[in-house]
Formats: C-alpha cells, sequence, structure tokens
C-alpha cells in the first residue's frame, strides 16, 4: 500500500522527466498523453491506497513511509518521508481525480499551442509538488511542496510570456507567495528550536508548546501568514485575480481546484498547532470571512469571465477558512472537494466559451451563447447552482456544513456565520449576473462574428470531463447529508477531530436563511441581467465611489505596489546612486587619482639638476644630524 | 593523492605553457584533458574518502615534509570531509570553465587556459593546506593568475578592475600575513594544530580582513562589480563561484575554530555587516542594469548569507553554509556561463536591449529558468535546504537576523525573477538578432552538468551535509 503513495508521489515527476528529455522527439499530442496518463496512474494509485484504509480499524490508518535522508545538520534529520493517513489520502484523491480530468481536458484546450510540450511538462511538474505537499510526513517536505506548487503556478501564469501582463501576473504571484514562504519558514525555526524536529510525529505530540503561550502564536502565525498567502485570503489576495492570465486548465487545476485550497489543507493538516493559539485559530476564521465579503463585493463589477470565477474562488476558499478556523475540519474539507469539482467545472466550460469566441474573455462581448453551446450552457447552469449552494447540488451541502458549524461556535461564531450568509447572497448574484450575462439576452455584434463552435462544442477531449465534472458537482454533495450520515467529517476525524459540529436547530435555522438569501440572489441577478434592466447602470451612476472603489479592488495592488515593489525599488536606486557608486565604486578611483596628482606633484623634485640634488641632499643631511643631537 | 590534486593542475598548467603548440586546438585539448584527469582524480578520492571515521578535524590523505624545521613551517596537506566538497566544487567548476574556454577560443589559448588550471591548483592547495604559511603561499598564489586573466583578457575596463581588485586583495592579505607571522612565531610552529587557541583579537581580525576582502563581506566588495563585470564569464564564474569559497573557507577552518573567544566579540558587528551585506547586495541586484551585475551583486548577497550561517557556529548553520558554498558556486559559474551565452549572441548585457529570447530557444530558457529558480531558493532546492539550515543556525543565536534572511528570501524571488524575464519573455529586445542560435552543444556540454548537480543536490542535499561533521555532530 505504502509502495502504491511512493508510486502516485513518483509517477508525475517520471512524467516531467520523460517531456524534458524527449523534447521534439515526441508530438505535443503525446506530451499531453504522457501528463495526462501519469497523473492518472497517480488517482488509481490513490484509490488503491484508499480501498486499503477503508479496511482498517480508523485508529491504524497512519502510515509513514521514509525512503532517505533529505538533509540533516547535527542531529537534526528530515527524512524524504511520507505520510499515509485518512487526511493526505482525501487530498491525494481530489488532486489526483480532478487533475487527471483537467490534464486530459488541457490535452484538447491546448491543441495547437506550439509550446504545448512545455505546458504539459509543467502540469505533471504542478501535480508531483501537489502530491507532494499533501503526502509529506513532516513540515519541511511539505514546505518543499508549497514551494514547488508555487513554482508551477508561477511557471503556468507566466506561460505565454510575451504578454506583459502574464509576465507581471507570474512574478506578482510567485513574490507574494514567498512571502507566505517566509513566514511559514520562520514558523519552523522556532518550532525546531522547541522541539528539534520537524516530524509531524514529534511536533504534534501534546505537551511539546504551552498551550496560548507566545511560541504557539507565533509558530501558528507564521504557518497562516504561508496559509493566506497559498489560498489568496485577504490580505495577499491580490495574486489570484491576476493569476488568470495562465491558460483556462491552469485556472481550474491551480487557481481553483488544488494549489489554493492547500492554505487551508495546512490548517487542518497543523490543527494540533493552530488549536493552541486559538487566537490565530480564530484569526483564520475571521480572515476568511473578511475575504468572502471582499471577494463577493468586488466579483459584482468584474467584466472578465474567468475573474469572476476567480473571485468567486477567493469567496469559497474563504468559507473553507471560516470552517477549518473554528475547528470545523471535516466541514471545511468537505467544502474544499465539493468546491474543486463545481470549480473546476465552472473554468472548463468558461475555457469552452472562450476557445468558441476566439480567446476572448471579455462579458461585455458575450451575450446569447445558451443557443450556440447548448451544453456548455447546461454544465454552466449545474457550477452555478453548486456554487450558489442550491439543493442538491454539491455546493448546498457542504457550504451549509460549514456555516451551520459556525452558528454553532458562540459569538464568534455568529459574526462569521453572518459574513458566510451575505457572502451566500453575493455568491448567487454574482454568479447568476455571470450566467445570464455570458449566456442570455442577444447575441453581440462580436460574438455573431467570432463564434465558431466545434463538435461537442469544443472536442471530445474537452467535453468529456466537463461532462464527469457536472455529474460529480450534481452528487458529489451527498458524501455527507445532515441528519443521516458524515462522510468527510467521519473519514477525518482521526487525523483532525472537529470541535464544532452542526445541531438541530441552529442546522435548521442556518439552511433555511442562507438558502432563502442564494434564491434571492439569484431572483435579483435574474431581474437586473436576465433581462434588461436599467437598475444596475443607474446604482453605478448614482454611487460612482462605491463602483471605483470595487472596480479598484479595495486599492490593495496599489498599496502594496507602493509599500513593497516601490520601496525596494526606490531603496535599490537610491543605494546604487548615493553609496555604492560614490562610496565604493569611486572611492579607489578617487584615491589613484590622489595618488597620481601627489606624486605628479613630488616627480617635479627629480628636476635633473645637480645643485638642487645637492641642496636636499645637505638639508638632509642636516635635518638628521640636527636630530640625532637633540635624542642624544 | 592530496599532494596529487595540488600538483595535477599545476603540472598541466606547465605542460601546456611550455609545449611549442602548432595548432589552435592543441593547448584547450590537454587542458580540458588536465581539468577531467583532475576531475576523475577526485571522484576516486572521495570514492576512497572515509566518511564514517572522520573525527572533526581529522585528516586523510595527508602529507607532511618539515620545510623550515627552526620555524615549525611544514608542507602539511590533507582532506577533511568538508574540504573535500569544496574540492570537489573546485575542480567540476574549473573543468567546465576550461571547457567553456576552450570552446570560446581565447586569444593566447596556451597562456588563458593554462592559467585557469593554475588558478586551480592554487585554490585545492588553500583547501588542502594545514600550515598556516603553506596557506598564505597558495592564497597568493591565487592572485597571480586571477591578476593577468582580468587584466589581459577582460573587457574595456579591466584596467580599473584589476587595479581595485589588486590592491583591496593586497590590502587584506598583508593583514592576514602580519596575523599569520605573529601566530605562527607566538606559537613555534606553524601547523593548524598547533597555533590557535589563546585569545588574541589581533590575529583574528587580521584573518577576518583577508577573508572579508576576499568574500566579500560588505562594506569590503568595492572590487567586485567591475572585476564580475570586466572579466570573461568563466573567470567571473571561477571568481565569485570558487575563489571566494576559499575566504569563506578561511573562516570556517581557520578563523572560527581557532581563535573563538576574538569570535564572540566580534561575531554582533560581523553579523551586522552580513545582514547589512545581504540585503544590500539584493536590493542593487532588483535594479542592476545588467544581467552580470543581478548577478554580481546577488552573489554578494549570498557570500554574506553564508558568512552568517558561519558565524553562528552551529551545526546547522555551518552544514548550511558548506552547502551553500557549494550551491552558490555551481550556481553562479552557471550564471555567468549563460550570461556570457547571452552577450556573445547579443552584444550586450543591458537588460533593457535584452527580451523574449526564450521564443525558439528552449535550452537556453530552460537552463537559465532552472538555474534561476535554484538560485532564489525555492522551496525544495538544494539552495533551500542550504538557506534553510543557515537560517536556522542562526535563530538559535538570534531570531532577528533570521528575520532578515526571510526578507532577503522575498528580495532574492524578486532580483532573479526580473533577471529572468528581462532576459527571455517579453518582446524580443533591440539588441537580440532574429538568427541568434540557442545554445550550442558545447555551450550545453558545460553548463548542463552544473545544473544536472544542482538538481541532484536538489534531490539530496544530505548528500553533503550527511558527509560532513561539525562540532563532532
Amino acid at each position: 500500500m505504502i509502495n502504491a503513495a511512493w508510486i502516485a508521489l513518483f509517477s508525475p515527476a517520471a512524467a516531467v522527466v520523460l517531456i524534458a528529455l524527449l523534447g521534439m522527439r515526441i508530438r505535443r499530442f503525446t506530451a499531453g498523453l504522457i501528463a495526462a496518463g501519469a497523473t492518472l496512474v497517480s488517482f488509481v494509485c490513490s484509490v488503491i491506497v484508499f480501498v486499503t484504509l477503508l479496511g482498517e480499524h480508523p485508529e491504524e490508518r497512519t502510515h509513514y513511509s521514509t525512503l532517505w535522508t533529505w538533509l540533516s545538520a547535527g542531529s537534526f534529520k528530515v527524512g524524504a518521508q511520507i505520510l499515509v493517513d485518512p487526511l493526505s489520502v482525501f487530498m491525494m484523491l481530489v488532486v489526483s481525480g480532478v487533475g487527471f480530468l483537467i490534464l486530459a481536458y488541457a490535452v484538447g484546450y491546448m491543441h495547437g499551442d506550439e509550446q504545448e510540450r512545455r505546458y504539459h511538462a509543467y502540469k505533471a511538474l504542478f501535480v508531483f509538488s501537489m502530491l507532494l505537499l499533501v503526502q509529506s510526513g513532516n513540515l519541511l517536505l511539505l514546505l518543499a511542496g508549497w514551494g514547488m506548487v508555487g513554482l508551477s503556478s508561477y511557471l503556468l501564469i507566466n506561460f505565454w510570456h510575451f504578454r506583459a501582463t502574464a509576465v507581471a501576473a507570474g512574478k506578482k504571484a510567485f513574490i507574494m507567495n514567498a512571502f507566505g514562504d517566509a513566514t511559514f519558514v520562520l514558523a519552523l525555526f522556532l518550532l525546531i528550536q522547541r522541539t528539534g524536529s520537524v516530524d509531524f510525529r514529534v511536533v504534534f505530540k501534546d505537551g511539546v508548546l504551552p498551550h496560548g503561550g507566545t511560541i504557539a502564536v507565533l509558530v501558528a502565525l507564521g504557518l497562516l501568514g504561508g496559509a493566506v498567502a497559498k489560498s489568496a485570503q485577504v490580505p495577499l489576495q491580490t495574486w489570484l485575480p491576476d493569476a488568470m492570465e495562465g491558460p483556462t486548465p491552469v485556472s481550474a487545476l491551480i487557481h481553483a481546484a488544488t494549489m489554493v485550497t492547500a492554505g487551508v489543507y495546512l490548517i487542518a493538516r497543523t490543527n494540533v498547532l493552530f488549536e493552541l493559539a486559538p487566537v490565530i485559530q480564530h484569526l483564520a476564521g475571521v480572515l476568511g470571512a473578511i475575504t468572502i465579503l471582499l471577494a463577493g463585493l468586488i466579483a459584482l463589477v468584474q467584466t472578465d469571465i474567468k475573474r469572476v470565477i476567480a473571485y468567486s474562488t477567493m469567496s469559497q476558499i474563504g468559507y473553507m477558512f471560516v470552517g477549518v478556523g473554528l475547528g470545523a475540519y471535516g466541514a471545511g474539507l468537505f467544502h474544499l472537494m465539493t468546491h474543486a469539482f463545481f470549480k473546476a467545472l465552472l473554468f472548463m466550460a468558461a475555457g469552452i466559451v472562450i476557445h468558441a469566441l476566439s480567446d476572448e474573455q471579455d462579458i461585455r462581448r458575450m451575450g446569447g451563447l445558451a443557443r450556440a453551446l447548448p451544453r456548455t450552457y447546461q454544465a454552466f447552469i449545474v457550477g452555478a447552482l453548486a456554487l450558489a449552494a442550491i439543493p442538491p447540488f454539491a455546493g448546498f451541502f457542504s457550504k451549509d456544513a460549514v456555516l451551520a458549524s459556525a452558528a454553532n461556535a458562540g459569538t464568534l461564531g455568529w459574526i462569521l456565520w453572518g459574513a458566510g450568509a451575505v457572502g451566500a447572497f453575493l455568491t448567487a448574484l454574482y454568479t447568476f449576473r455571470l450566467l445570464f450575462i455570458v449566456f442570455w439576452g442577444e447575441m453581440t455584434p462580436f460574438a455573431r462574428e467570432h463564434l465558431h463552435v466545434r463538435r461537442f462544442e469544443g472536442g471530445l477531449a474537452m467535453a468529456w470531463p466537463v461532462a464527469v465534472l457536472a455529474v460529480l458537482s450534481t452528487i458529489g454533495g451527498f458524501l455527507q447529508v445532515p441528519g443521516a450520515w458524515a462522510g468527510v467529517t467521519d473519514w477525518i476525524d482521526p487525523v483532525a477531530q472537529s470541535i464544532e459540529e452542526a445541531s438541530g436547530t441552529t442546522f435548521a435555522f442556518s439552511l433555511i436563511v442562507t438558502l432563502a438569501l442564494s434564491v434571492t440572489g439569484i431572483l435579483l441577478a435574474w431581474r437586473f441581467w436576465g433581462r434588461l434592466s436599467p437598475v444596475p447602470e443607474r446604482t453605478r451612476r448614482r454611487y460612482p465611489w462605491a463602483a471605483r472603489t470595487l472596480e479598484q479592488k479595495f486599492y490593495f495592488d496599489q498599496a502594496y505596489d507602493l509599500v513593497f515593489y516601490e520601496s525596494s525599488s526606490r531603496a535599490g536606486v537610491l543605494l546604487t546612486q548615493y553609496v555604492e557608486e560614490p562610496v565604493f565604486l569611486r572611492s579607489l578611483r578617487d584615491l589613484g587619482l590622489g595618488v597620481r596628482f601627489a606624486a605628479g606633484r613630488l616627480s617635479t623634485v627629480q628636476s635633473g639638476s645637480v645643485r638642487a640634488y645637492a641642496l636636499a641632499l645637505g638639508a638632509g643631511a642636516a635635518v638628521i644630524v640636527l636630530v640625532f643631537l637633540l635624542v642624544s | 593523492m592530496t599532494t596529487a590534486l595540488i600538483l595535477v593542475p599545476i603540472g598541466g598548467a606547465l605542460w601546456v605553457w611550455i609545449t611549442p603548440w602548432r595548432t589552435a586546438r592543441g593547448p584547450g585539448g590537454l587542458a580540458l584533458l588536465v581539468a577531467l584527469a583532475e576531475l576523475a582524480l577526485w571522484v576516486g578520492t572521495t570514492a576512497n574518502f572515509d566518511f564514517s571515521s572522520s573525527r572533526p578535524g581529522g585528516l586523510q590523505f595527508d602529507t607532511k615534509v618539515v620545510w623550515f624545521k627552526d620555524l615549525g613551517v611544514s608542507y602539511n596537506v590533507g582532506l577533511q570531509d568538508f574540504t573535500l566538497w569544496l574540492v570537489g566544487l573546485t575542480v567540476l567548476a574549473t573543468a567546465a570553465a576550461v571547457g567553456y574556454g576552450f570552446w570560446v577560443g581565447r586569444d593566447r589559448p596556451a597562456a588563458y587556459l593554462g592559467l585557469l588550471l593554475f588558478l586551480e591548483g592554487a585554490v585545492v592547495g588553500v583547501f588542502t593546506a594545514h600550515d598556516l604559511l603553506l596557506f598564505y603561499v597558495f592564497w597568493e598564489a591565487m592572485l597571480i593568475p586571477l591578476y593577468v586573466l582580468i587584466g589581459v583578457w577582460g573587457g574595456p575596463g579591466r584596467l580599473g578592475a584589476t587595479v581595485k581588485f589588486v590592491v583591496y586583495t593586497m590590502a587584506g592579505s598583508l593583514l592576514m600575513l602580519v596575523a599569520i607571522i605573529a601566530a605562527g612565531l607566538s606559537a613555534g610552529s606553524f601547523a593548524f594544530a598547533d597555533v590557535g587557541g589563546h585569545q588574541s583579537v589581533w590575529i583574528f581580525l587580521g584573518f577576518t580582513a583577508a577573508f572579508a576582502v576576499k568574500a566579500p563581506l560588505w562594506p569590503f566588495h568595492g572590487w567586485l562589480p567591475d572585476a564580475y563585470r570586466e572579466s570573461t564569464p568563466e573567470v567571473a564564474g571561477l571568481l565569485s563561484g570558487v575563489v571566494s569559497k576559499a575566504a569563506a573557507y578561511g573562516f570556517l577552518a581557520i578563523a572560527l575554530p581557532l581563535y573563538p573567544g576574538a569570535l564572540d566579540d566580534w561575531r554582533v558587528p560581523i553579523l551586522v555587516l552580513a545582514s547589512i551585506g545581504l540585503v544590500y547586495g539584493s536590493l542593487l541586484a532588483f535594479r542592476a542594469p545588467d544581467v552580470r551585475g543581478v548577478i554580481a551583486y546577488s552573489s554578494l548577497a549570498q557570500m554574506n548569507l553564508i558568512v552568517i550561517g558561519l558565524f553562528a557556529t552551529n551545526a546547522s548553520g555551518n552544514d548550511g553554509a558548506l552547502l551553500q558554498m557549494v550551491n552558490h558556486g555551481l550556481i553562479s559559474l552557471a550564471l555567468f556561463l549563460l550570461a556570457g551565452a547571452v552577450e556573445r549572441r547579443t552584444a550586450t548585457g543591458q537588460l533593457a536591449l535584452l527580451g523574449g529570447m526564450a521564443r525558439g530557444r528552449p535550452v537556453l530558457a530552460t537552463l537559465l529558468i532552472t538555474t534561476g529558480v535554484i538560485a532564489l531558493a525555492v522551496p525544495g532546492s538544494t539552495a533551500f535546504a542550504g538557506e534553510f539550515l543557515i537560517l536556522n543556525g542562526i535563530f538559535t543565536v538570534g531570531w532577528g537576523w533570521a528575520v532578515v534572511g526571510a526578507v532577503a528570501i522575498v528580495l532574492a524571488a524578486m532580483y532573479i525573477l526580473r533577471l529572468v524575464s528581462a532576459v527571455l519573455h517579453l518582446d524580443v529586445g533591440s539588441a537580440v538578432p532574429e538568427a541568434a542560435l540557442d545554445l550550442r552543444p558545447a555551450e550545453i556540454g558545460v553548463i548542463v552538468p552544473l545544473v544536472a548537480v544542482l538538481l541532484f543536490l536538489s534531490f539530496w542535499p544530505a548528500a553533503i551535509t550527511d558527509h560532513t561533521r561539525f562540532f563532532g555532530g
């Protein structure tokens, strides 16, 4: 079983090496098959591991395996070590399963791109890194996977590197994540200082850190910094919308289904450390709640189809943060899973739309596409309903699991619940705004001119993964039905025992209110955008400052540019101008010039005049004699 | 064995110099053969090295011949576990540099390549000498070939660069010579094993001066930008990749272990300088207008980071510093050779004139991106492993130093990505000819081994740290 886990990990890495070494000797299509095939191997292995674990007693489902010593210093040793337990297997299934579907879709989507091989290699590199992240048995290798998913994300955002926007977006994503890596690293140093190890078995042991102490708070804060950066939560959220510069399958896999949820995984995985610092754990929930509202509001004014979905991703991860921040790990991870299904579905449906309109992403140039792309439209409806948490679609069960748990968690829980409920309304509103604008109404002249629909609306390679995800988004929620069974929570409990769980009355209350809000959101969206209505435009004109604030994304970008980029850049320039150049580079030259000048003056002494020499000689001798007399 | 490691390149250099070559390819072929033989010799030495028994400071393959009996000077050379890795870096890097210089076809190839081999012998001597006076001889011997290599084969500003380099280095070296004489005479012997131990701050500072200039520690880096910009790429690569490690080695093998008392007093000032240098170099690298400038200042930052690790004086800091010395040596040489490849094709290194070189040049792009992401220490890379250990080591000394280091992690991402994008991405630069080729087989042949070793070390950084013992670990 443990061998299967190792194979699951290294199969995509082998694909990277293979594609890189074969280079131009294979067809582009073959490169795609290698990457997707390797991911399928990972998925099959994950299933094998999962089935094996199912057969074991819940308390015995933890297996560590170390192949070699990765790093050492004195007595500090870190193994190339994986952990198989319910949580890691859960993530392996999501990553390799959804990953396989998206890689298969990408074979169709990227067909004809001249850099296709490079694309597939990067994609496989990502799957490897993500599996390393979720399978690692210690925090250092987890961080290695953590950094490498950031690297693959950079490479893929940057994929069309002749576009200035793509290059800037890639750098931004990488650097913001590097900031998260830095706080993560500092937390590890503190842990190592206290426990001498990064091994889960050591650092999660009871009593290694005092509960609620400064150390515990700092460790949790450092980890939270990493989680917030990776999961694009406030205040490190600004890179994610820009990351939409990458090809659409990348957005689906990395910036929706898997990588951006790594922060949720991290908090669930290190729940022991977060529970030692409840302040920080609650902070995670609060940041999640803020992100829900902030992203929901910004999504209302976005005009790029992928950016709307990106903001919805941020806000949905906000729900997951609320869940794990309040200790409802099962609910948070359940939402992670269903979100992976329906968000990948939405992105892939959006990708078909973008392809059909010659790579146009501006929704103002779309409209009336329901007739031209009926199946895509249906898939999009499924995704939208799941996202808006309408029963019986998957998002309904998982979002309500999160919100009901929050409603059960005291005052803070109620506040977060309130944010989540408002967020549910906003989610329904912006999601159906998108759906109505893109698929309803009349086709724009642009759409009429550029529309070209392929067989199966995007080709078979792209159609079938969408269909599979549509099915999963429809039925995936039944893994955990309130009052009946709790598949995900029960499965995760041995690793991350949920503190908060929904109970009868609060659950019913929460469910009814949020459902009502979601339906209201959809109806309102229909009222505004389902048929032509002057209301949105009038509102915008009446409150121009509000529209501007939302369109400028609450000015985070400008602030960060000023504080981080501009300050470093300015410091670099100033240091070069006023320190490096004059002090270090010119000083020696000036010294040299001084010496030369002095030597020039001195050389006039060598005039060749014998009388002058004799005079100097005599004067010198006189001085020596004088000194000699004085001293003696 | 150790003596052979020193004599093969020096003998090879003499052979290359005195042979009356008739063909232009002759000296290059011979020099490359010598460099590869030296590499093979190192591999053989490593295979026979006994890592299990090596106690701290324990020498293997050592030779001791009395030189000046009355002064206690002897020819005393040998290998320790950590010097083995530094010698490995030297021989691999020199082989790559000789191969590159051969392929490029420098003027007067016999003189040029012979000097590279001579430099190799001197550096290996520095790493293996266990007598202070012998150490000094090799230390100064490094200067001679560098002086000529920069001054004769360098770029248009080579004379100024050479003068700066020599003045700075000589000033440091002379202070070290005074320290060596004082240390040796007072102990009655110049052997590493006999000198030191007492509390002489001045002797410690004399050594520190030489090492601080050569590393360079901020603010003793005035020679660096010009030297790295004006040299040929392979010489700049050796200078930043290998010769600077001789200074770090000096701290590790001489200044720190022999003068623990002075170290305690001077740790904080030196850490302050190194921390400034780390951030300062990173910021300047972020704004440098040319490819070599970015590499040069990033090199400054990296060397200061290594000094931070050394002055942590614990297993984590020193293991990290050693690993990072090897990493940085390979990264720096690979980056300079790639910079050379770019400059050959575009006749400029100005970032503003470059861009878009990734299109149609997959090998150049792949190698530059791979080296770049390792250089910025992406988690999971060997450079990350090194930086992690260094900062973990210094964290136990004081968490503030580690915070500075963490800031530098972010800055490194900023300057490396800027470099990579400015060369490879965006619109095709005005200096980039359409016909500029991808890397040629010879360039691939010298750069790929360097990158391959980096990837191998990323897979298994413990290959070095597990086979090195500091503090009896």
